[in-house]
């Protein structure tokens, strides 16, 4: 055959596919047929939330132009496929592999980037510290990659980690926009608790700076750290309240009445202060201690969605600037938890026995939706991406019916595609969605 | 006027049918030309064939799609037209860069051909096309039957050329793929 005969024989195809095709090139959107763009002009606040959240005038109630694309995505078992014009590529991963921070790390020891439907290792170092603290020696010795200007680490494992009497437990932090600083967080027992240590980790040349050196940590049993954009505020995480370092004062400040505290990505930061059962999201300005209750009076996820709030996930696994609040019928709004604005998600539902998940892009610029039934075999029945700085949300509806283990979600990828995990008895999947159209051209 | 009205006039052999026809459908049909031979007297000069062509078979040809029975027709004769003058696979065209670009899909010049009837070959693309995504499907005929330029698709799709070249590389592969398990390469 040839490919002039090839050509005259596309000639001749389906009437309706050439009326279609020709459809779009004159710009034309199909009625209603691949992406429904529904005029949100909706501004309505739920009730039972406008009760409970004790809504204040400042804040800003918005809207959102929902594109829910027609076509469902069928799961496959390899290749690379369109839903709408969202790209997805199926890898099998030919080694375990795990996510961290937005590349995978196999077992064998690489960090790896997808590439054209595949993983294709980076240049990976180990490197290996000894360390004194407290007294103690101890071997740290971890994996390290920079991609993009951007510092990516993984603890391994060493001997002396079951050995050590003390039970030493490391985790290693790359520092947001940082190509060589981490916090090296360690973990060790204290007046019969355990309590953790960050310290400041050149992952290149292994040089180690204790940054908390001269405040004040006496009689505090920290469960949790976590550092202010900047690095000039740490909130420490205890069972009582939590405290606020300023690295630069080197003083420590009780919060009080906030649990869980962490930094928003503007500086300030969230709290929980709770009452029994429930709780009040608090906005905390660190410089004027200022305080605006974001949410009040609300509960954490319960046995079902309905009246729970999610809050959204961000860099490094610590909880993001959003969170998503599902109301007594399974409506959703989006709560930008720094400005106190919302966005009624017109259209799309929660069921009472499904899980929400939301996901923050390490830009800060989209945010994952995913909708999950709930149970160990679960699949994301709905996948969707905000874009913050348009204001639309790209929603589609997923079937797997590969017989799966269930699948997790492993989060944004260092090139902002969004990875979910499947297991099963022939190994591990990884589903590699690429919302924005930036993907590789191969020719 | 509504097609089935215009193909009455065919049927009625009304000096108003091709005027009613050119009318209606001069513009899609001189683009298709124009995207073949780049060239505006010979893009005239077939859809002008392509009124004849449609006069002499309506009746007893009765079209389900006006528009694609003469976008059909217009395709076709411009091709004819771009072989006749030995341009099919010389100089830099839509036409000649979407062949060479389908050349991966049909294997070496060297391998040795089966002689397949075009409408065998047309039904297993269908067939093909029915298993691709809509996006992927319309993106694959708008460079393949409107053999329109990679910045219109953008344009037309609002996605970014390297999207759009990285769709039709997929799609080329996959369309090989299906060629090759089917027996025709």
């Amino acid at each position: 055959m040839t490919d002039e005969k090839l050509i005259f024989a596309i000639g001749e195809i389906d009437d309706s596919y050439i009326l279609s095709a020709g459809k779009r090139l004159e710009g034309k959107r199909r009625n209603r047929k691949v992406l429904i763009c529904i005029a949100a002009a909706i501004i309505v606040l739920l009730s039972s939330f406008a009760t409970a959240m004790a809504v204040s005038d400042d804040f800003r109630e918005s809207i959102l132009s929902i594109f829910r694309i027609s076509e469902t995505e069928e799961v496959q078992h390899s290749g690379t496929s369109y839903v709408g014009d969202v790209e997805v590529s199926y890898i099998k991963a030919d080694d375990s592999y795990y996510i961290s921070n937005g590349l995978a790390f196999s077992k064998s020891g690489a960090f790896c980037i997808v590439d054209d439907g595949k993983l294709k290792p980076l240049d990976t170092k180990t490197a290996s510290i000894e360390l004194q603290h407290n007294g103690v020696s101890m071997s740290i010795c971890y994996a390290y990659t920079v991609y993009d200007g951007q510092l990516y680490t993984v603890e391994l494992d060493t001997e002396d980690m079951n050995q050590n009497p003390l039970m030493y437990y490391r985790s290693i932090t790359p520092l947001k926009g940082s190509c060589d600083e981490a916090w090296l967080c360690l973990m060790y027992e204290s007046n019969g608790d355990y309590t953790q240590y960050p310290l400041l980790l050149n992952a290149v040349t292994g040089e180690v700076t204790d940054v908390l050196k001269g405040i004040d940590l006496s009689g505090i049993i920290c469960d949790a750290w976590q550092f202010s954009p900047d690095n000039r505020y740490a909130v420490i995480i205890t069972s009582e309240c939590d405290r606020l370092v300023d690295l630069e004062r080197k003083t420590v400040t009780e919060l009080e009445n906030c649990h869980n505290s962490y930094f928003l990505s503007d500086g300030s930061l969230a709290c929980f202060v709770i009452h029994g059962q429930s709780f009040d999201l608090v906005r905390r300005d660190t410089e004027s201690d200022s305080e605006t209750v974001i949410i009040k009076d609300t509960t954490f996820v319960g046995k079902t969605s309905y009246g729970s709030v999610y809050l959204s996930i961000g860099y490094n696994g610590c909880a993001g600037n959003h969170a998503l609040l599902v109301d007594e019928d399974g409506s959703v709004t989006l709560l930008d938890l720094s400005s106190g604005n919302r966005l009624l998600l017109y259209g799309i539902s929660v069921e009472s026995d499904e899980k929400l998940y939301t996901l923050e892009s390490p830009d800060g610029k989209s945010i994952l939706i995913a909708i999950k039934t709930r149970g160990e075999a679960g699949v994301f029945r709905s996948l969707g991406l905000i874009n913050c700085d348009e204001g639309n949300l790209r929603i589609f509806d997923r079937e797997n019916t590969i017989d799966s283990a269930g699948e997790e979600l492993m989060g944004f990828m260092a090139d902002g595609s969004i990875c979910i995990s499947a297991n099963n008895e022939s190994g591990q999947w990884m589903y590699v969605y690429n919302f924005d159209g930036n993907i590789n051209y191969a020719s | 006027m509504d097609d089935s009205e215009i193909v009455e006039l065919y049927f009625n052999r009304s000096d108003k049918a091709i005027s009613e026809t050119e009318k209606k459908y001069g513009a899609y049909c001189s683009r298709i030309a124009y995207n073949i031979l780049s060239n505006l007297q010979d893009s005239e000069e077939c859809v002008n064939d392509t009124w004849l062509g449609a006069w002499n078979s309506i009746p007893p040809h009765r079209p389900q799609t006006l528009k694609t029975f003469l976008g059909k027709i217009t395709r076709r004769l411009s091709l004819m037209k771009l072989r006749s003058q030995n341009r099919l696979k010389r100089g830099s065209g839509n036409v000649e860069i979407a062949l060479e670009e389908l050349g991966d899909c049909v294997g070496s010049a060297d391998s040795v051909e089966a002689d397949f009837e075009e409408k065998e070959l047309t039904a297993a693309i269908n067939a093909f096309l029915s298993s691709l995504g809509e996006t992927e499907r319309d993106v694959f005929i708008c460079r393949y039957w409107y053999f329109a330029p990679i910045a219109g698709i953008s344009k037309g799709f609002g996605f970014s050329e390297s999207k759009t070249k990285s769709m039709l590389f997929r799609t080329r592969n996959k369309l090989r793929a299906y060629l090759q398990e089917e027996g025709y390469i």
